[in-house]
């Protein structure tokens, strides 16, 4: 062991070339250019034509959209767990009536659910629906306040998914597949248009407390892209990122110094290796650097006005879905291209009071309902929905009978996961503003009119912010992949 | 010259077949019924004679340019085959017209030409023979004579047969001289519904065959009165009932179905254009009434909204903007400076610009824009550091269409520079120092459609001048701090 500093560095070195780096060198040594392609997702960068590009030093940097954007922005409100689309927006009369009644065996046929089995019940939607706004839509008590907003809002009634369960829906819906490995939509979103503010991360993650979503931080992974486009969590409690603050009586230029000089080492070996990774690490290094100052600046919504406070409902501070739809509104004003707010808690099966449509469901919908609508009037007023997309959904529906769990409290009334039918709503650029498309059957059980799958909600978002959602592709193991896989039908009726 | 009268016989044979054929056109025989199957090969098989005489001519022309001497026997047999695929087109023709479908002075038209060509053919062909047989100059003058007009005559057949099929006005209607910009309808409320809605779905899909050239069941669809008369087997359209039209009711059928229309082959019509034209004629078939005095529902508003959306996106300012071409060059010079620019999408030359450091915003850096300030269609400058007197340029931008200035520390007098952008249709001045004075300087921005003025020094006692000067436009005040906290009490 007794090496020369030199001797030492050659071995360090060779340790860095890896098996791939090996037969990627191999592969243009025997097989030629045609080989090398086989091993591409790890060789060049590739342009959204799929035509290889020199490497660029800034993978954010914004590009130009396949057609005219209407929305530059979005801001997506996901609702783990699956709210009840029949407490909510799809008011069903003739399932009032049932309520109670078996539930024939010709609508379980066919059917899988996630938990309801034997003889199960109907169960009368457990809210009251009146009709708002001029275009007339139907809301449920428990949102009071969205109530005012529904003229700004297109809802889609005929959503359908191919996964009953939680994390497979949740991947689906945001990723396109049911199994990881895939980018999520905010990665191919930042991975097509980059991002314009050069001091924020272009895809921001803002989950309300609770539990994260069943399906892991892997719904807002970047799968097989560079990993520079995945999402950057912050924390709505405490510091926004943690370790983003300087170490007490560290002087920061000494932290830029020290930056500057790994991204020059760092630059060499990308020349050396052209591994997108390494390219991905230098963008972080800088990017964290800047979100030293951006970020707690950006974060920190005490210094907004008393009435802002009071129209969100927001607490500084705490961790809570109002404080987040703030801070969303903050951040796509500082030009943050995807905005991904979870909030948790929607899964009511009725086990206990907290899953329970009389209970823990009622919270929730208080929690998000004044928030979201101050949102909504608050971009609108600003203008910033002039270039803003806002999307609200779940992963899936909920079943119009009741779901008994043995041993539960009859006083817990719940429902079971139905991937057959759910509600989704989008508002803001490009979108037709106080719309409602499709329709499900009398008791919310199937789609009967204008059905919307996943994939083709997905191109109707990437459609919104310019995207043709057959041209977003990377080329990785060998064949182009796309968020919509194969699929994917354009909505045109929900584009204003 | 043995064959001359074989050719004659051959000229004679359609119109025996013709004489034979008119005693037995009044029953409605079997026969009628085998003519016309046989006749709807003449669109197929009279491409063939075509393609043979135009290929002779070119084979001729070529023969003189390069001066060699095609095999005559060759150019005798293609004139042959072109005399005989001729005639049997012809008597095709000719059973096809028994259907009555087309009208009679285009067909006479066709036909009398044809026969015509028919007629120069067959002297073509003798013209040939002899020429080659006697080696007769003269003979060949007439040949070469004879295959110009052959040419010139099968392309006036063609012609007339092209208007029978596809219509009169089929070659034109798209020839620039024709450009008439479509009609947009704007407000569907206002649309008149036969006009506007029904019969541009009539002109895609029906009246290819119903028109006044081509006939098909004696029912023609491009004139309103002429519709509701109806064709050979009475009224398509029974006002108020649509289950009882037989318009409707093949329309619906689906298209295996023998009667069903468009027949097989053709585009049919979609849901969304039946139910339109169900909801017409539900509603009396009307030709003159608009859409708001049917008093439509709020589905039918959608489905009528909905079949219009992509001529409506059509319709919006941005589209009429014209902006001048521009090269990759003149954005390359932008690469990697503080000002970010980009064509608002692939392939066009108009541009969105936005700065990557707002702070540091000034004169100097919207001056780099001169070269490309007449392709800037969208412009942000919001949260930046731009100052009243850096906006003084900002009147060159003349294609602005939204323009971003929220968050800065402009007054009144930045808005005097932009009064004369015609196409302004945003205009973002959320928490500047704008008062309502400098609103009067937007009188001139008729497309102006939004203005944010929250957190501004202008108040709602503006919107009475707006309304009379801007009638279009919608002034956002924000949320007034007041009415939340009343909300709550």
């Amino acid at each position: 062991m007794n090496l020369k500093i030199t001797d030492h560095l050659i071995q360090e070195q060779l340790k860095q070339i890896t098996r791939r780096h090996f037969l990627q060198n191999l592969s243009t040594g025997i097989g030629g250019i045609a080989a090398a392609s086989i091993l591409g997702g790890c060789s060049t960068f590739f342009d959204k034509k799929g035509n290889p590009t020199q490497i660029s030093n800034n993978p954010m940097e914004p590009s130009v959209s396949h057609f005219r954007a209407k929305a530059k922005k979005i801001i997506y409100m996901h609702m783990a767990g699956a709210p009840s689309q029949i407490e909510l927006f799809d008011y069903k009369p003739e399932l009032y009536k049932l309520n109670g009644k078996e539930c024939p065996p010709s609508l379980l046929e066919g059917k899988k659910f996630a938990f309801i089995n034997g003889k199960p019940n109907m169960l009368g939607p457990i809210a009251s629906f009146n009709q708002y706004g001029n275009s007339g839509a139907w809301v449920s008590n428990h949102l009071p306040n969205f109530s005012r907003a529904v003229d700004e809002v297109c809802f889609i009634k005929s959503m359908h998914t191919n996964e009953f369960n939680h994390a497979p829906a949740q991947l689906f819906m945001h990723t396109g597949s049911p199994r990881m490995g895939r980018p999520a939509i905010g990665a191919w979103v930042t991975y097509g248009l980059g991002s314009e503010n050069e001091n924020l991360p272009g895809f921001i993650v803002l989950a309300s407390g609770g539990k994260t979503p069943d399906a892991g931080k892997s719904i807002w992974g970047s799968g097989f892209l560079p990993s520079v486009y995945q999402g950057v969590q912050c924390r709505s409690e405490g510091d926004p990122v943690l370790y983003v603050s300087d170490p007490h009586n560290q002087d920061r230029t000494i932290k830029g110094d020290i930056i500057n000089t790994i991204n020059e080492i760092n630059k060499e070996h990308l020349a050396e290796y052209n591994d997108p990774e390494i390219n991905t690490r230098i963008a972080q290094y800088e990017m964290a650097y800047k979100m030293q100052i951006s970020v707690p600046e950006v974060m920190d919504i005490s210094k907004e006005p008393a009435y802002i406070h009071q129209m969100y409902g927001t607490q500084p501070g705490k961790s809570s879905f109002a404080n987040n739809c703030l801070l969303a509104r903050r951040l796509v004003e500082q030009g943050v291209r995807y905005v991904q707010l979870f909030h948790w808690g929607w899964d009511s099966h009725g086990a206990d009071d907290f899953t329970s449509l009389t209970g823990g469901f009622v919270e929730r919908c208080k929690e998000i309902d004044q928030a979201m609508t101050a949102l909504l009037e608050d971009l609108k007023q600003r203008g910033l929905l002039e270039e803003t997309l806002i999307v609200w959904g779940g992963e899936f529906g909920r079943t119009p009978i009741r779901e008994i769990r043995p041993g539960a409290n009859p006083k817990n009334i719940g429902r079971d996961h139905n991937p057959d039918a759910f509600t989704v709503w989008m508002a803001g650029a490009g979108v037709k503003a106080g719309y409602t498309h499709g329709e499900t059957d009398e008791i919310s059980f199937n789609v009967i009119k204008d059905k919307v799958h996943v994939h083709d909600f997905q191109a109707t978002i990437l459609h919104l912010l310019g995207m043709n959602h057959e041209q977003l592709t990377y080329f990785y193991q060998g064949r182009d992949f796309r968020l919509t896989d194969v699929h994917g039908q354009i909505v045109k009726q929900v584009l204003s | 010259m043995k064959k001359v009268p074989l050719l004659i016989c051959f000229f004679l044979i359609p119109n025996l077949w013709l004489i034979a054929n008119n005693g037995n056109v009044s029953e409605e025989s079997r026969f009628e019924y085998i003519n016309l199957f046989i006749g709807r090969f003449h669109p197929l098989f009279v491409h063939l004679p075509i393609g043979l005489i135009v290929g002779i001519f070119f084979i001729e022309i070529y023969a003189h340019i390069k001066k060699i001497i095609i095999s005559p026997p060759l150019i005798g047999l293609l004139t042959l085959l072109t005399l005989v695929s001729s005639i049997i087109s012809i008597v095709m023709g000719y059973l096809l017209s028994t259907s009555g479908d087309y009208d009679l002075d285009s067909i006479n038209n066709h036909m009398y030409t044809a026969y015509f060509f028919l007629l120069l053919n067959t002297l073509l062909l003798i013209f040939h023979t002899i020429s080659f047989k006697k080696n007769l100059k003269i003979y060949r003058y007439l040949y070469i004579i004879t295959l110009f007009l052959c040419v010139l005559f099968i392309s006036i057949t063609g012609h007339y047969g092209g208007v029978l099929t596809h219509g009169s006005s089929y070659l034109s209607e798209h020839a620039p001289w024709n450009y008439k910009p479509k009609k947009i309808i704007t407000d569907i409320n206002k649309a008149i519904v036969f006009e506007d809605i029904v019969l541009p779905i009539f002109e895609k899909k029906c009246i290819s065959c119903h028109n006044a050239d081509k006939i098909k069941g004696g029912l023609r669809i491009d004139d309103y009165d002429l519709l509701l008369k109806g064709g050979e087997s009475g009224k398509v359209i029974i006002k108020g009932n649509p289950e009882k039209s037989e318009l409707y009711h093949l329309a619906t059928l689906p298209s295996s179905e023998k009667r069903a229309m468009p027949p097989d082959g053709k585009t049919p019509l979609t849901k969304e254009e039946l139910q339109i034209i169900y909801w017409w004629i539900k509603n009396g078939a009307e030709n003159q009434k608009i859409v708001q005095d049917l008093s439509p529902s709020r589905e039918v508003i959608d489905l009528l909204s909905n079949y219009y959306t992509p001529s409506s996106s059509g319709t919006s300012l941005i589209e009429q903007i014209k902006v001048p071409e521009l090269s990759e060059e003149a954005l390359n010079q932008y690469y990697n400076t503080s000002i970010l620019v980009l064509r608002i999408s692939k392939n066009e030359s108009k541009l969105d610009v936005q700065f990557k450091t707002p702070q540091s915003v000034n004169k100097a850096v919207i001056s780099k824009l001169e070269a490309i300030n007449k392709n800037i269609v969208y412009l942000h400058l919001s949260n930046s550091s731009v100052k009243d007197e850096d906006l003084k340029e900002i009147q060159k931008f003349e294609n602005l269409n939204q323009l971003y200035l929220q968050n800065t520390a402009i007054t009144n007098k930045s808005l005097s520079y932009i009064k004369e952008l015609k196409y302004l249709e945003i205009l973002n001045l959320y928490n500047t120092s704008i008062t309502n004075e400098g609103i009067n300087h937007l009188k001139d921005c008729k497309n102006l459609k939004k203005v944010f003025l929250w957190g501004s020094k202008a108040d709602s006692s503006i919107l009475a001048t707006v309304k009379t000067t801007n009638p279009q436009m919608v002034v956002y005040f924000g949320i007034d701090s007041n009415q939340v906290n009343q909300s709550k009490k």
